[in-house]
């Protein structure tokens, strides 16, 4: 039982019409505020749905059943107290670097100098700042995400809400993107919501990595990471933990691919 | 380097006059054998010296000029405006949408010109007439061309939008109208080149002035050099407002943001 539940999630289920596919089935959740949870599992487990559920976006919300808490209320749709980074490109193209990472704040009526100070300093954390006046599609993949990664923090989240964001980006940028990931949420203390396939990026990242089972997706198991933060690659590698965590991982993974066989 | 570069572009330019010239100077030689008698055939230097005449002397031709760019500019403002109307409404709601769309595909199928009789039974000769016949021509392209933007646009980009808490005139300003313009400007493109068509056409057959009557009047008074110089004419101010405007417009929105439409 978390002490201080940011998010509560009672036996939220969801059933796509007219598809009628199942996606997700009872789900109970609790997220502590400021941990950093990761979701894992196969794709089509229903993680990106029970992500967009949160995140309040259509078609996936409302769920079918159960309801989804924040602080004690229960959402009713989008909002920016929740922001997604999506898996999928989702800069605005018609923006530059800048303009994108100040959107949120254009749309809330942030005073301009207000803006460019908040834009200012997210472009120089994420070393963005020769790319402020370029376009999305003059940037290489890595660069995308961290623009998509300060636009979402510009909008300062209490939930930050990232669907397999570094999917799309090559290996070794991935590594360096989660460092940075881990680095900025250390730096400002943030709730966070990780939907990963990734094995080890869950183990990386995570302050508790939440396995899910294929479709319908269920909650198999909870697995707390203790490994001390500030992590970094070079490191956790060689911790003896890390194996077994992940073998561990592994077969709860294998088992909830299995386990919807039996029908 | 700087030399060769000047001599690059004087050889482009030498190669944009040159086939001209060979045209007009077998022009002046038919005319000069005296094959056909000059009111079929009238010599290039009495269409020049007509152009003279009416833009210097008699101001004729920038009175119908005049004429044709004013019924011109409200034909595209009411077609442009209210296609972006319909549009947006009809892609905000799926129902509009799916009752309009049949209607739009077959009214976006018939040249306004062919309005042009039943439009003189309800307008009579002159600018109502015209004006509603450049409407017509514009306002479908735009309309489909918003439509299919507003449609095709992916869902991502307004939620985005609506996690930064944007109000549903935010998400049309900020988000649907630069998300669909690579189609708005196809739409814009095609409609100015059709309304451009309507405008001589329906000036020919429904007007007391303008560039179009100014051709067929110039007709029945055997005033061939002026029908050629109107045309001529009509060409090269198609060109002009093609490059000095739309192209413009263009470069300075989609091409800028990398979003040139492949349709």
């Amino acid at each position: 039982m978390a002490k201080d539940p940011i998010l509560e999630a009672h036996s939220v289920s969801k059933i796509f019409n007219p598809s009628k596919i199942f996606a997700l089935d009872g789900i109970d959740l609790e997220v502590e505020r400021y941990e950093f949870l990761c979701v894992l599992g196969p794709n089509g487990c229903g993680k990106t749905t029970l992500l967009n559920l949160i995140a309040g976006f259509k078609p996936f919300f409302p769920p079918t059943k159960g309801e989804i808490l924040i602080n004690g209320k229960p959402i009713r749709g989008p909002g920016s107290d929740r922001v997604m980074v999506f898996q999928e490109q989702s800069l605005f193209p018609w923006l530059s670097v800048r303009n994108n990472i100040e959107f949120g704040l254009r749309i809330k009526g942030v005073p301009k100098d207000e803006r460019r100070g908040v834009s200012e300093y997210y472009l120089k954390l994420m070393v963005l700042e020769e790319f402020q006046d370029k376009y999305p599609f003059e940037l290489s993949g890595g660069m995308k995400q961290k623009a998509e990664l300060a636009r979402a923090l510009a909008l300062k989240p209490e939930i930050l809400l990232l669907d397999e964001p570094f999917a799309q980006v090559d290996a070794l940028t991935r590594l360096s993107l989660q460092e940075e990931l881990l680095r900025l949420s250390e730096l400002e203390k943030r709730t966070t919501i990780f939907v990963t396939h990734s094995i080890q990026e869950a183990i990386f990242l995570g302050d508790r990595v939440c396995v899910m089972t294929k479709r319908p997706g269920k909650i198999k198991e909870n697995v707390g990471i203790e490994f001390p933060k500030p992590r970094k690659w070079a490191n956790l590698a060689n911790e003896r933990g890390f194996a077994r965590l992940h073998s561990r991982l592994v077969s709860l993974v294998q088992e909830g691919e299995n386990s919807n066989d039996v029908k | 380097m700087m030399s060769s570069k000047i001599a690059e572009q004087s050889k482009r330019i030498l190669w944009i006059i040159f086939p001209f010239l060979v045209v007009l100077l077998i022009w002046q030689t038919i005319v000069e054998l005296k094959i056909f008698k000059p009111y079929l055939l009238p010599s290039p230097v009495a269409v020049l010296d007509d152009f003279v005449v009416k833009a210097i002397y008699t101001k004729a031709l920038l009175f119908h000029l005049r004429e044709s760019l004013i019924r011109l500019s409200l034909g595209y403002a009411v077609g442009i405006g209210g296609g972006l109307g319909l549009g947006v409404m009809m892609g905000l709601r799926k129902s509009i949408a799916r009752f309009f769309e049949p209607l739009v595909e077959l009214a976006h199928a018939i040249p306004g010109i062919a309005w042009v009789p039943f439009a003189i039974l309800w307008f009579g000769i002159g600018y109502e007439t015209v004006v509603f016949i450049i409407f017509l021509s514009v306002f479908f392209p735009v309309l489909y061309g918003t439509l299919t933007g507003v449609k095709t646009m992916s869902l991502k980009y307004s939620n985005v939008a609506l996690m930064c808490g944007a109000r549903k005139w935010q998400v049309i300003a900020y988000v649907l109208l630069p998300g669909a313009m690579p189609s708005i400007m196809n739409g814009i493109r095609i409609g100015a080149a059709f309304g451009w068509r309507g405008l001589v056409a329906s000036e020919m057959i429904a007007s007391a002035s303008g560039i179009g009557w100014m051709i067929v009047d110039a007709r029945s008074w055997l005033n061939t050099e002026t029908v050629i110089l109107g045309a001529i004419l009509i060409g090269i101010f198609w060109i002009a407002m093609d490059r000095l405007i739309l192209k413009t417009l263009e470069a300075k929105t989609i091409e800028k943001w990398g979003m040139i439409s492949t349709s």
